[in-house]
């Protein structure tokens, strides 16, 4: 049954609907192509549902705007001055462990390393590093409790601003041992999910968000790019997939509908897939919506880590029950 | 148009090139805090209005270029 959450009638609309985000976004695309930038843009871009993002930002509250400004303002040093003298790197695991060391103690919640890949740039996005280091910080559930309210809009913001702190203090360190590292987070240019999958810190989940044992999909990431040499974690397995199939948490609880119960061909993967039509317009009003997040089994706090041990051995049981049977 | 990145994002930057980027930063964020204060408190008056009358707030009516 659905939750008591805010209707999915709209106090607004457009006159002449923009193309379609599911079509922007490639869905039915056999073909692997990159994706295309449709609405959370880095504030400066021209987009096609650019006007709905602007009318969203002129209707957050004042709190949620202010902590925008300031992260932007932050952000300057996502990139910076390199030190001459370049650190050697001698051993890459002692390296690794250091950076990710570091991570944890500028405020990340959990870190992981992917060598950059092309699934993670925009069409026509150009960057040129080597690695990437992927952190997630939690969001407090206390808060997304109140998700559709401009307090769980606030939270988030508050999240975006400790991660983009921890994400521009790893980027600091990395340039003062004479490396480049450029941090990114809010609204980038770079697609974060597939990078953090890649680096081993979840599985993309049935209502399109990263989930991880940590904290579910209760968390904002944000990306440091660099040479720096490292070791790259590999992509795990947590059985997101063997709930996701059955459990209908999301597709029942999102007002509009936007959450498919079946994976669906997007730019040549089969995927996860959200409706972008139904699901941004209702995000625009609720403040930023996160229903399918706050109402997720893995949310739930220290939960994953359970949840996924007793998937897996629910799934290895049910494999040697099916070998057993063909002998 | 370029993105935030690309318009803010300085690898090794002189003091000046930083100084100049920090300015424009300073220009850029001061836009948005305007339009939030003016043109936003407007939006958010037509849309509380929407909201009462159950009267649709047209965005290519509000939001003109």
């Amino acid at each position: 049954m659905k939750k008591d959450f805010p209707s999915s009638e709209l106090p607004f609309a457009y006159r002449h609907q923009p193309l379609s985000g599911n079509i922007i976004n490639g869905l039915g695309e056999t073909e692997k192509i990159a994706a295309t930038q449709i609405f959370h843009g880095s504030g400066a871009r021209e987009l096609e549902w650019g006007k709905l993002e602007l009318f969203f930002g002129l209707i957050n509250p004042f709190k949620v705007s202010w902590l925008n400004l300031v992260n932007r303002w932050m952000l300057r040093n996502a990139d910076g001055v390199i030190s001459k003298n370049k650190r050697n790197v001698e051993s890459l695991s002692d390296m690794t462990s250091e950076i990710k060391e570091l991570a944890m103690k500028f405020g990340a919640g959990s870190v992981g390393i992917s060598p950059m890949i092309k699934q993670a740039l925009y069409k026509h996005g150009e960057i040129n590093y080597t690695n990437a280091i992927v952190i997630l910080y939690p969001m407090d559930g206390n808060e997304m409790k109140y998700v559709t309210t401009n307090r769980a809009g606030a939270e988030t913001m508050r999240a975006y601003m400790e991660i983009t702190k921890a994400a521009i203090t790893i980027s600091e360190e990395i340039r003062a041992m004479g490396w480049r590292a450029r941090a990114y987070c809010e609204g980038a240019d770079i697609l974060h999910i597939p990078l953090a999958i890649n680096a081993g810190l979840g599985e993309l989940g049935k209502h399109g968000s990263l989930i991880c044992r940590e904290f579910g999909s209760s968390m904002r990431i944000a990306t440091v790019l660099t040479d720096l040499p490292l070791n790259h974690d590999k992509p795990i397995d947590i059985a997101v997939d063997d709930l996701c199939i059955g459990c209908r948490r999301c597709t029942i609880d999102c007002p509009v509908d936007a959450i498919s119960d079946d994976k669906q061909m997007v730019r040549g993967e089969e995927k996860w897939y959200v409706d972008f039509d139904k699901c941004v317009p209702y995000f625009t009003e609720t403040a930023g919506c996160g229903i399918c997040i706050e109402v997720c089994p893995w949310s739930k706090p220290d939960r994953g880590f359970s949840l996924s041990e007793k998937l897996l051995e629910k799934r290895a049981k049910k494999l040697n029950k099916e070998k057993f049977i063909n002998i | 148009m370029k993105s935030f990145e690309e318009q803010f994002y300085i690898e090794n930057p002189t003091r000046i090139k930083a100084f100049k980027r920090d300015l424009l930063l300073l220009l850029w964020l001061f836009k948005r805090a305007l339009m939030w204060t003016g043109k936003g408190l407007f939006i958010r008056l037509a849309y509380n209005k929407a909201k009462a009358t159950g009267k649709p707030l047209v965005l290519e009516d509000t939001l003109k270029d």
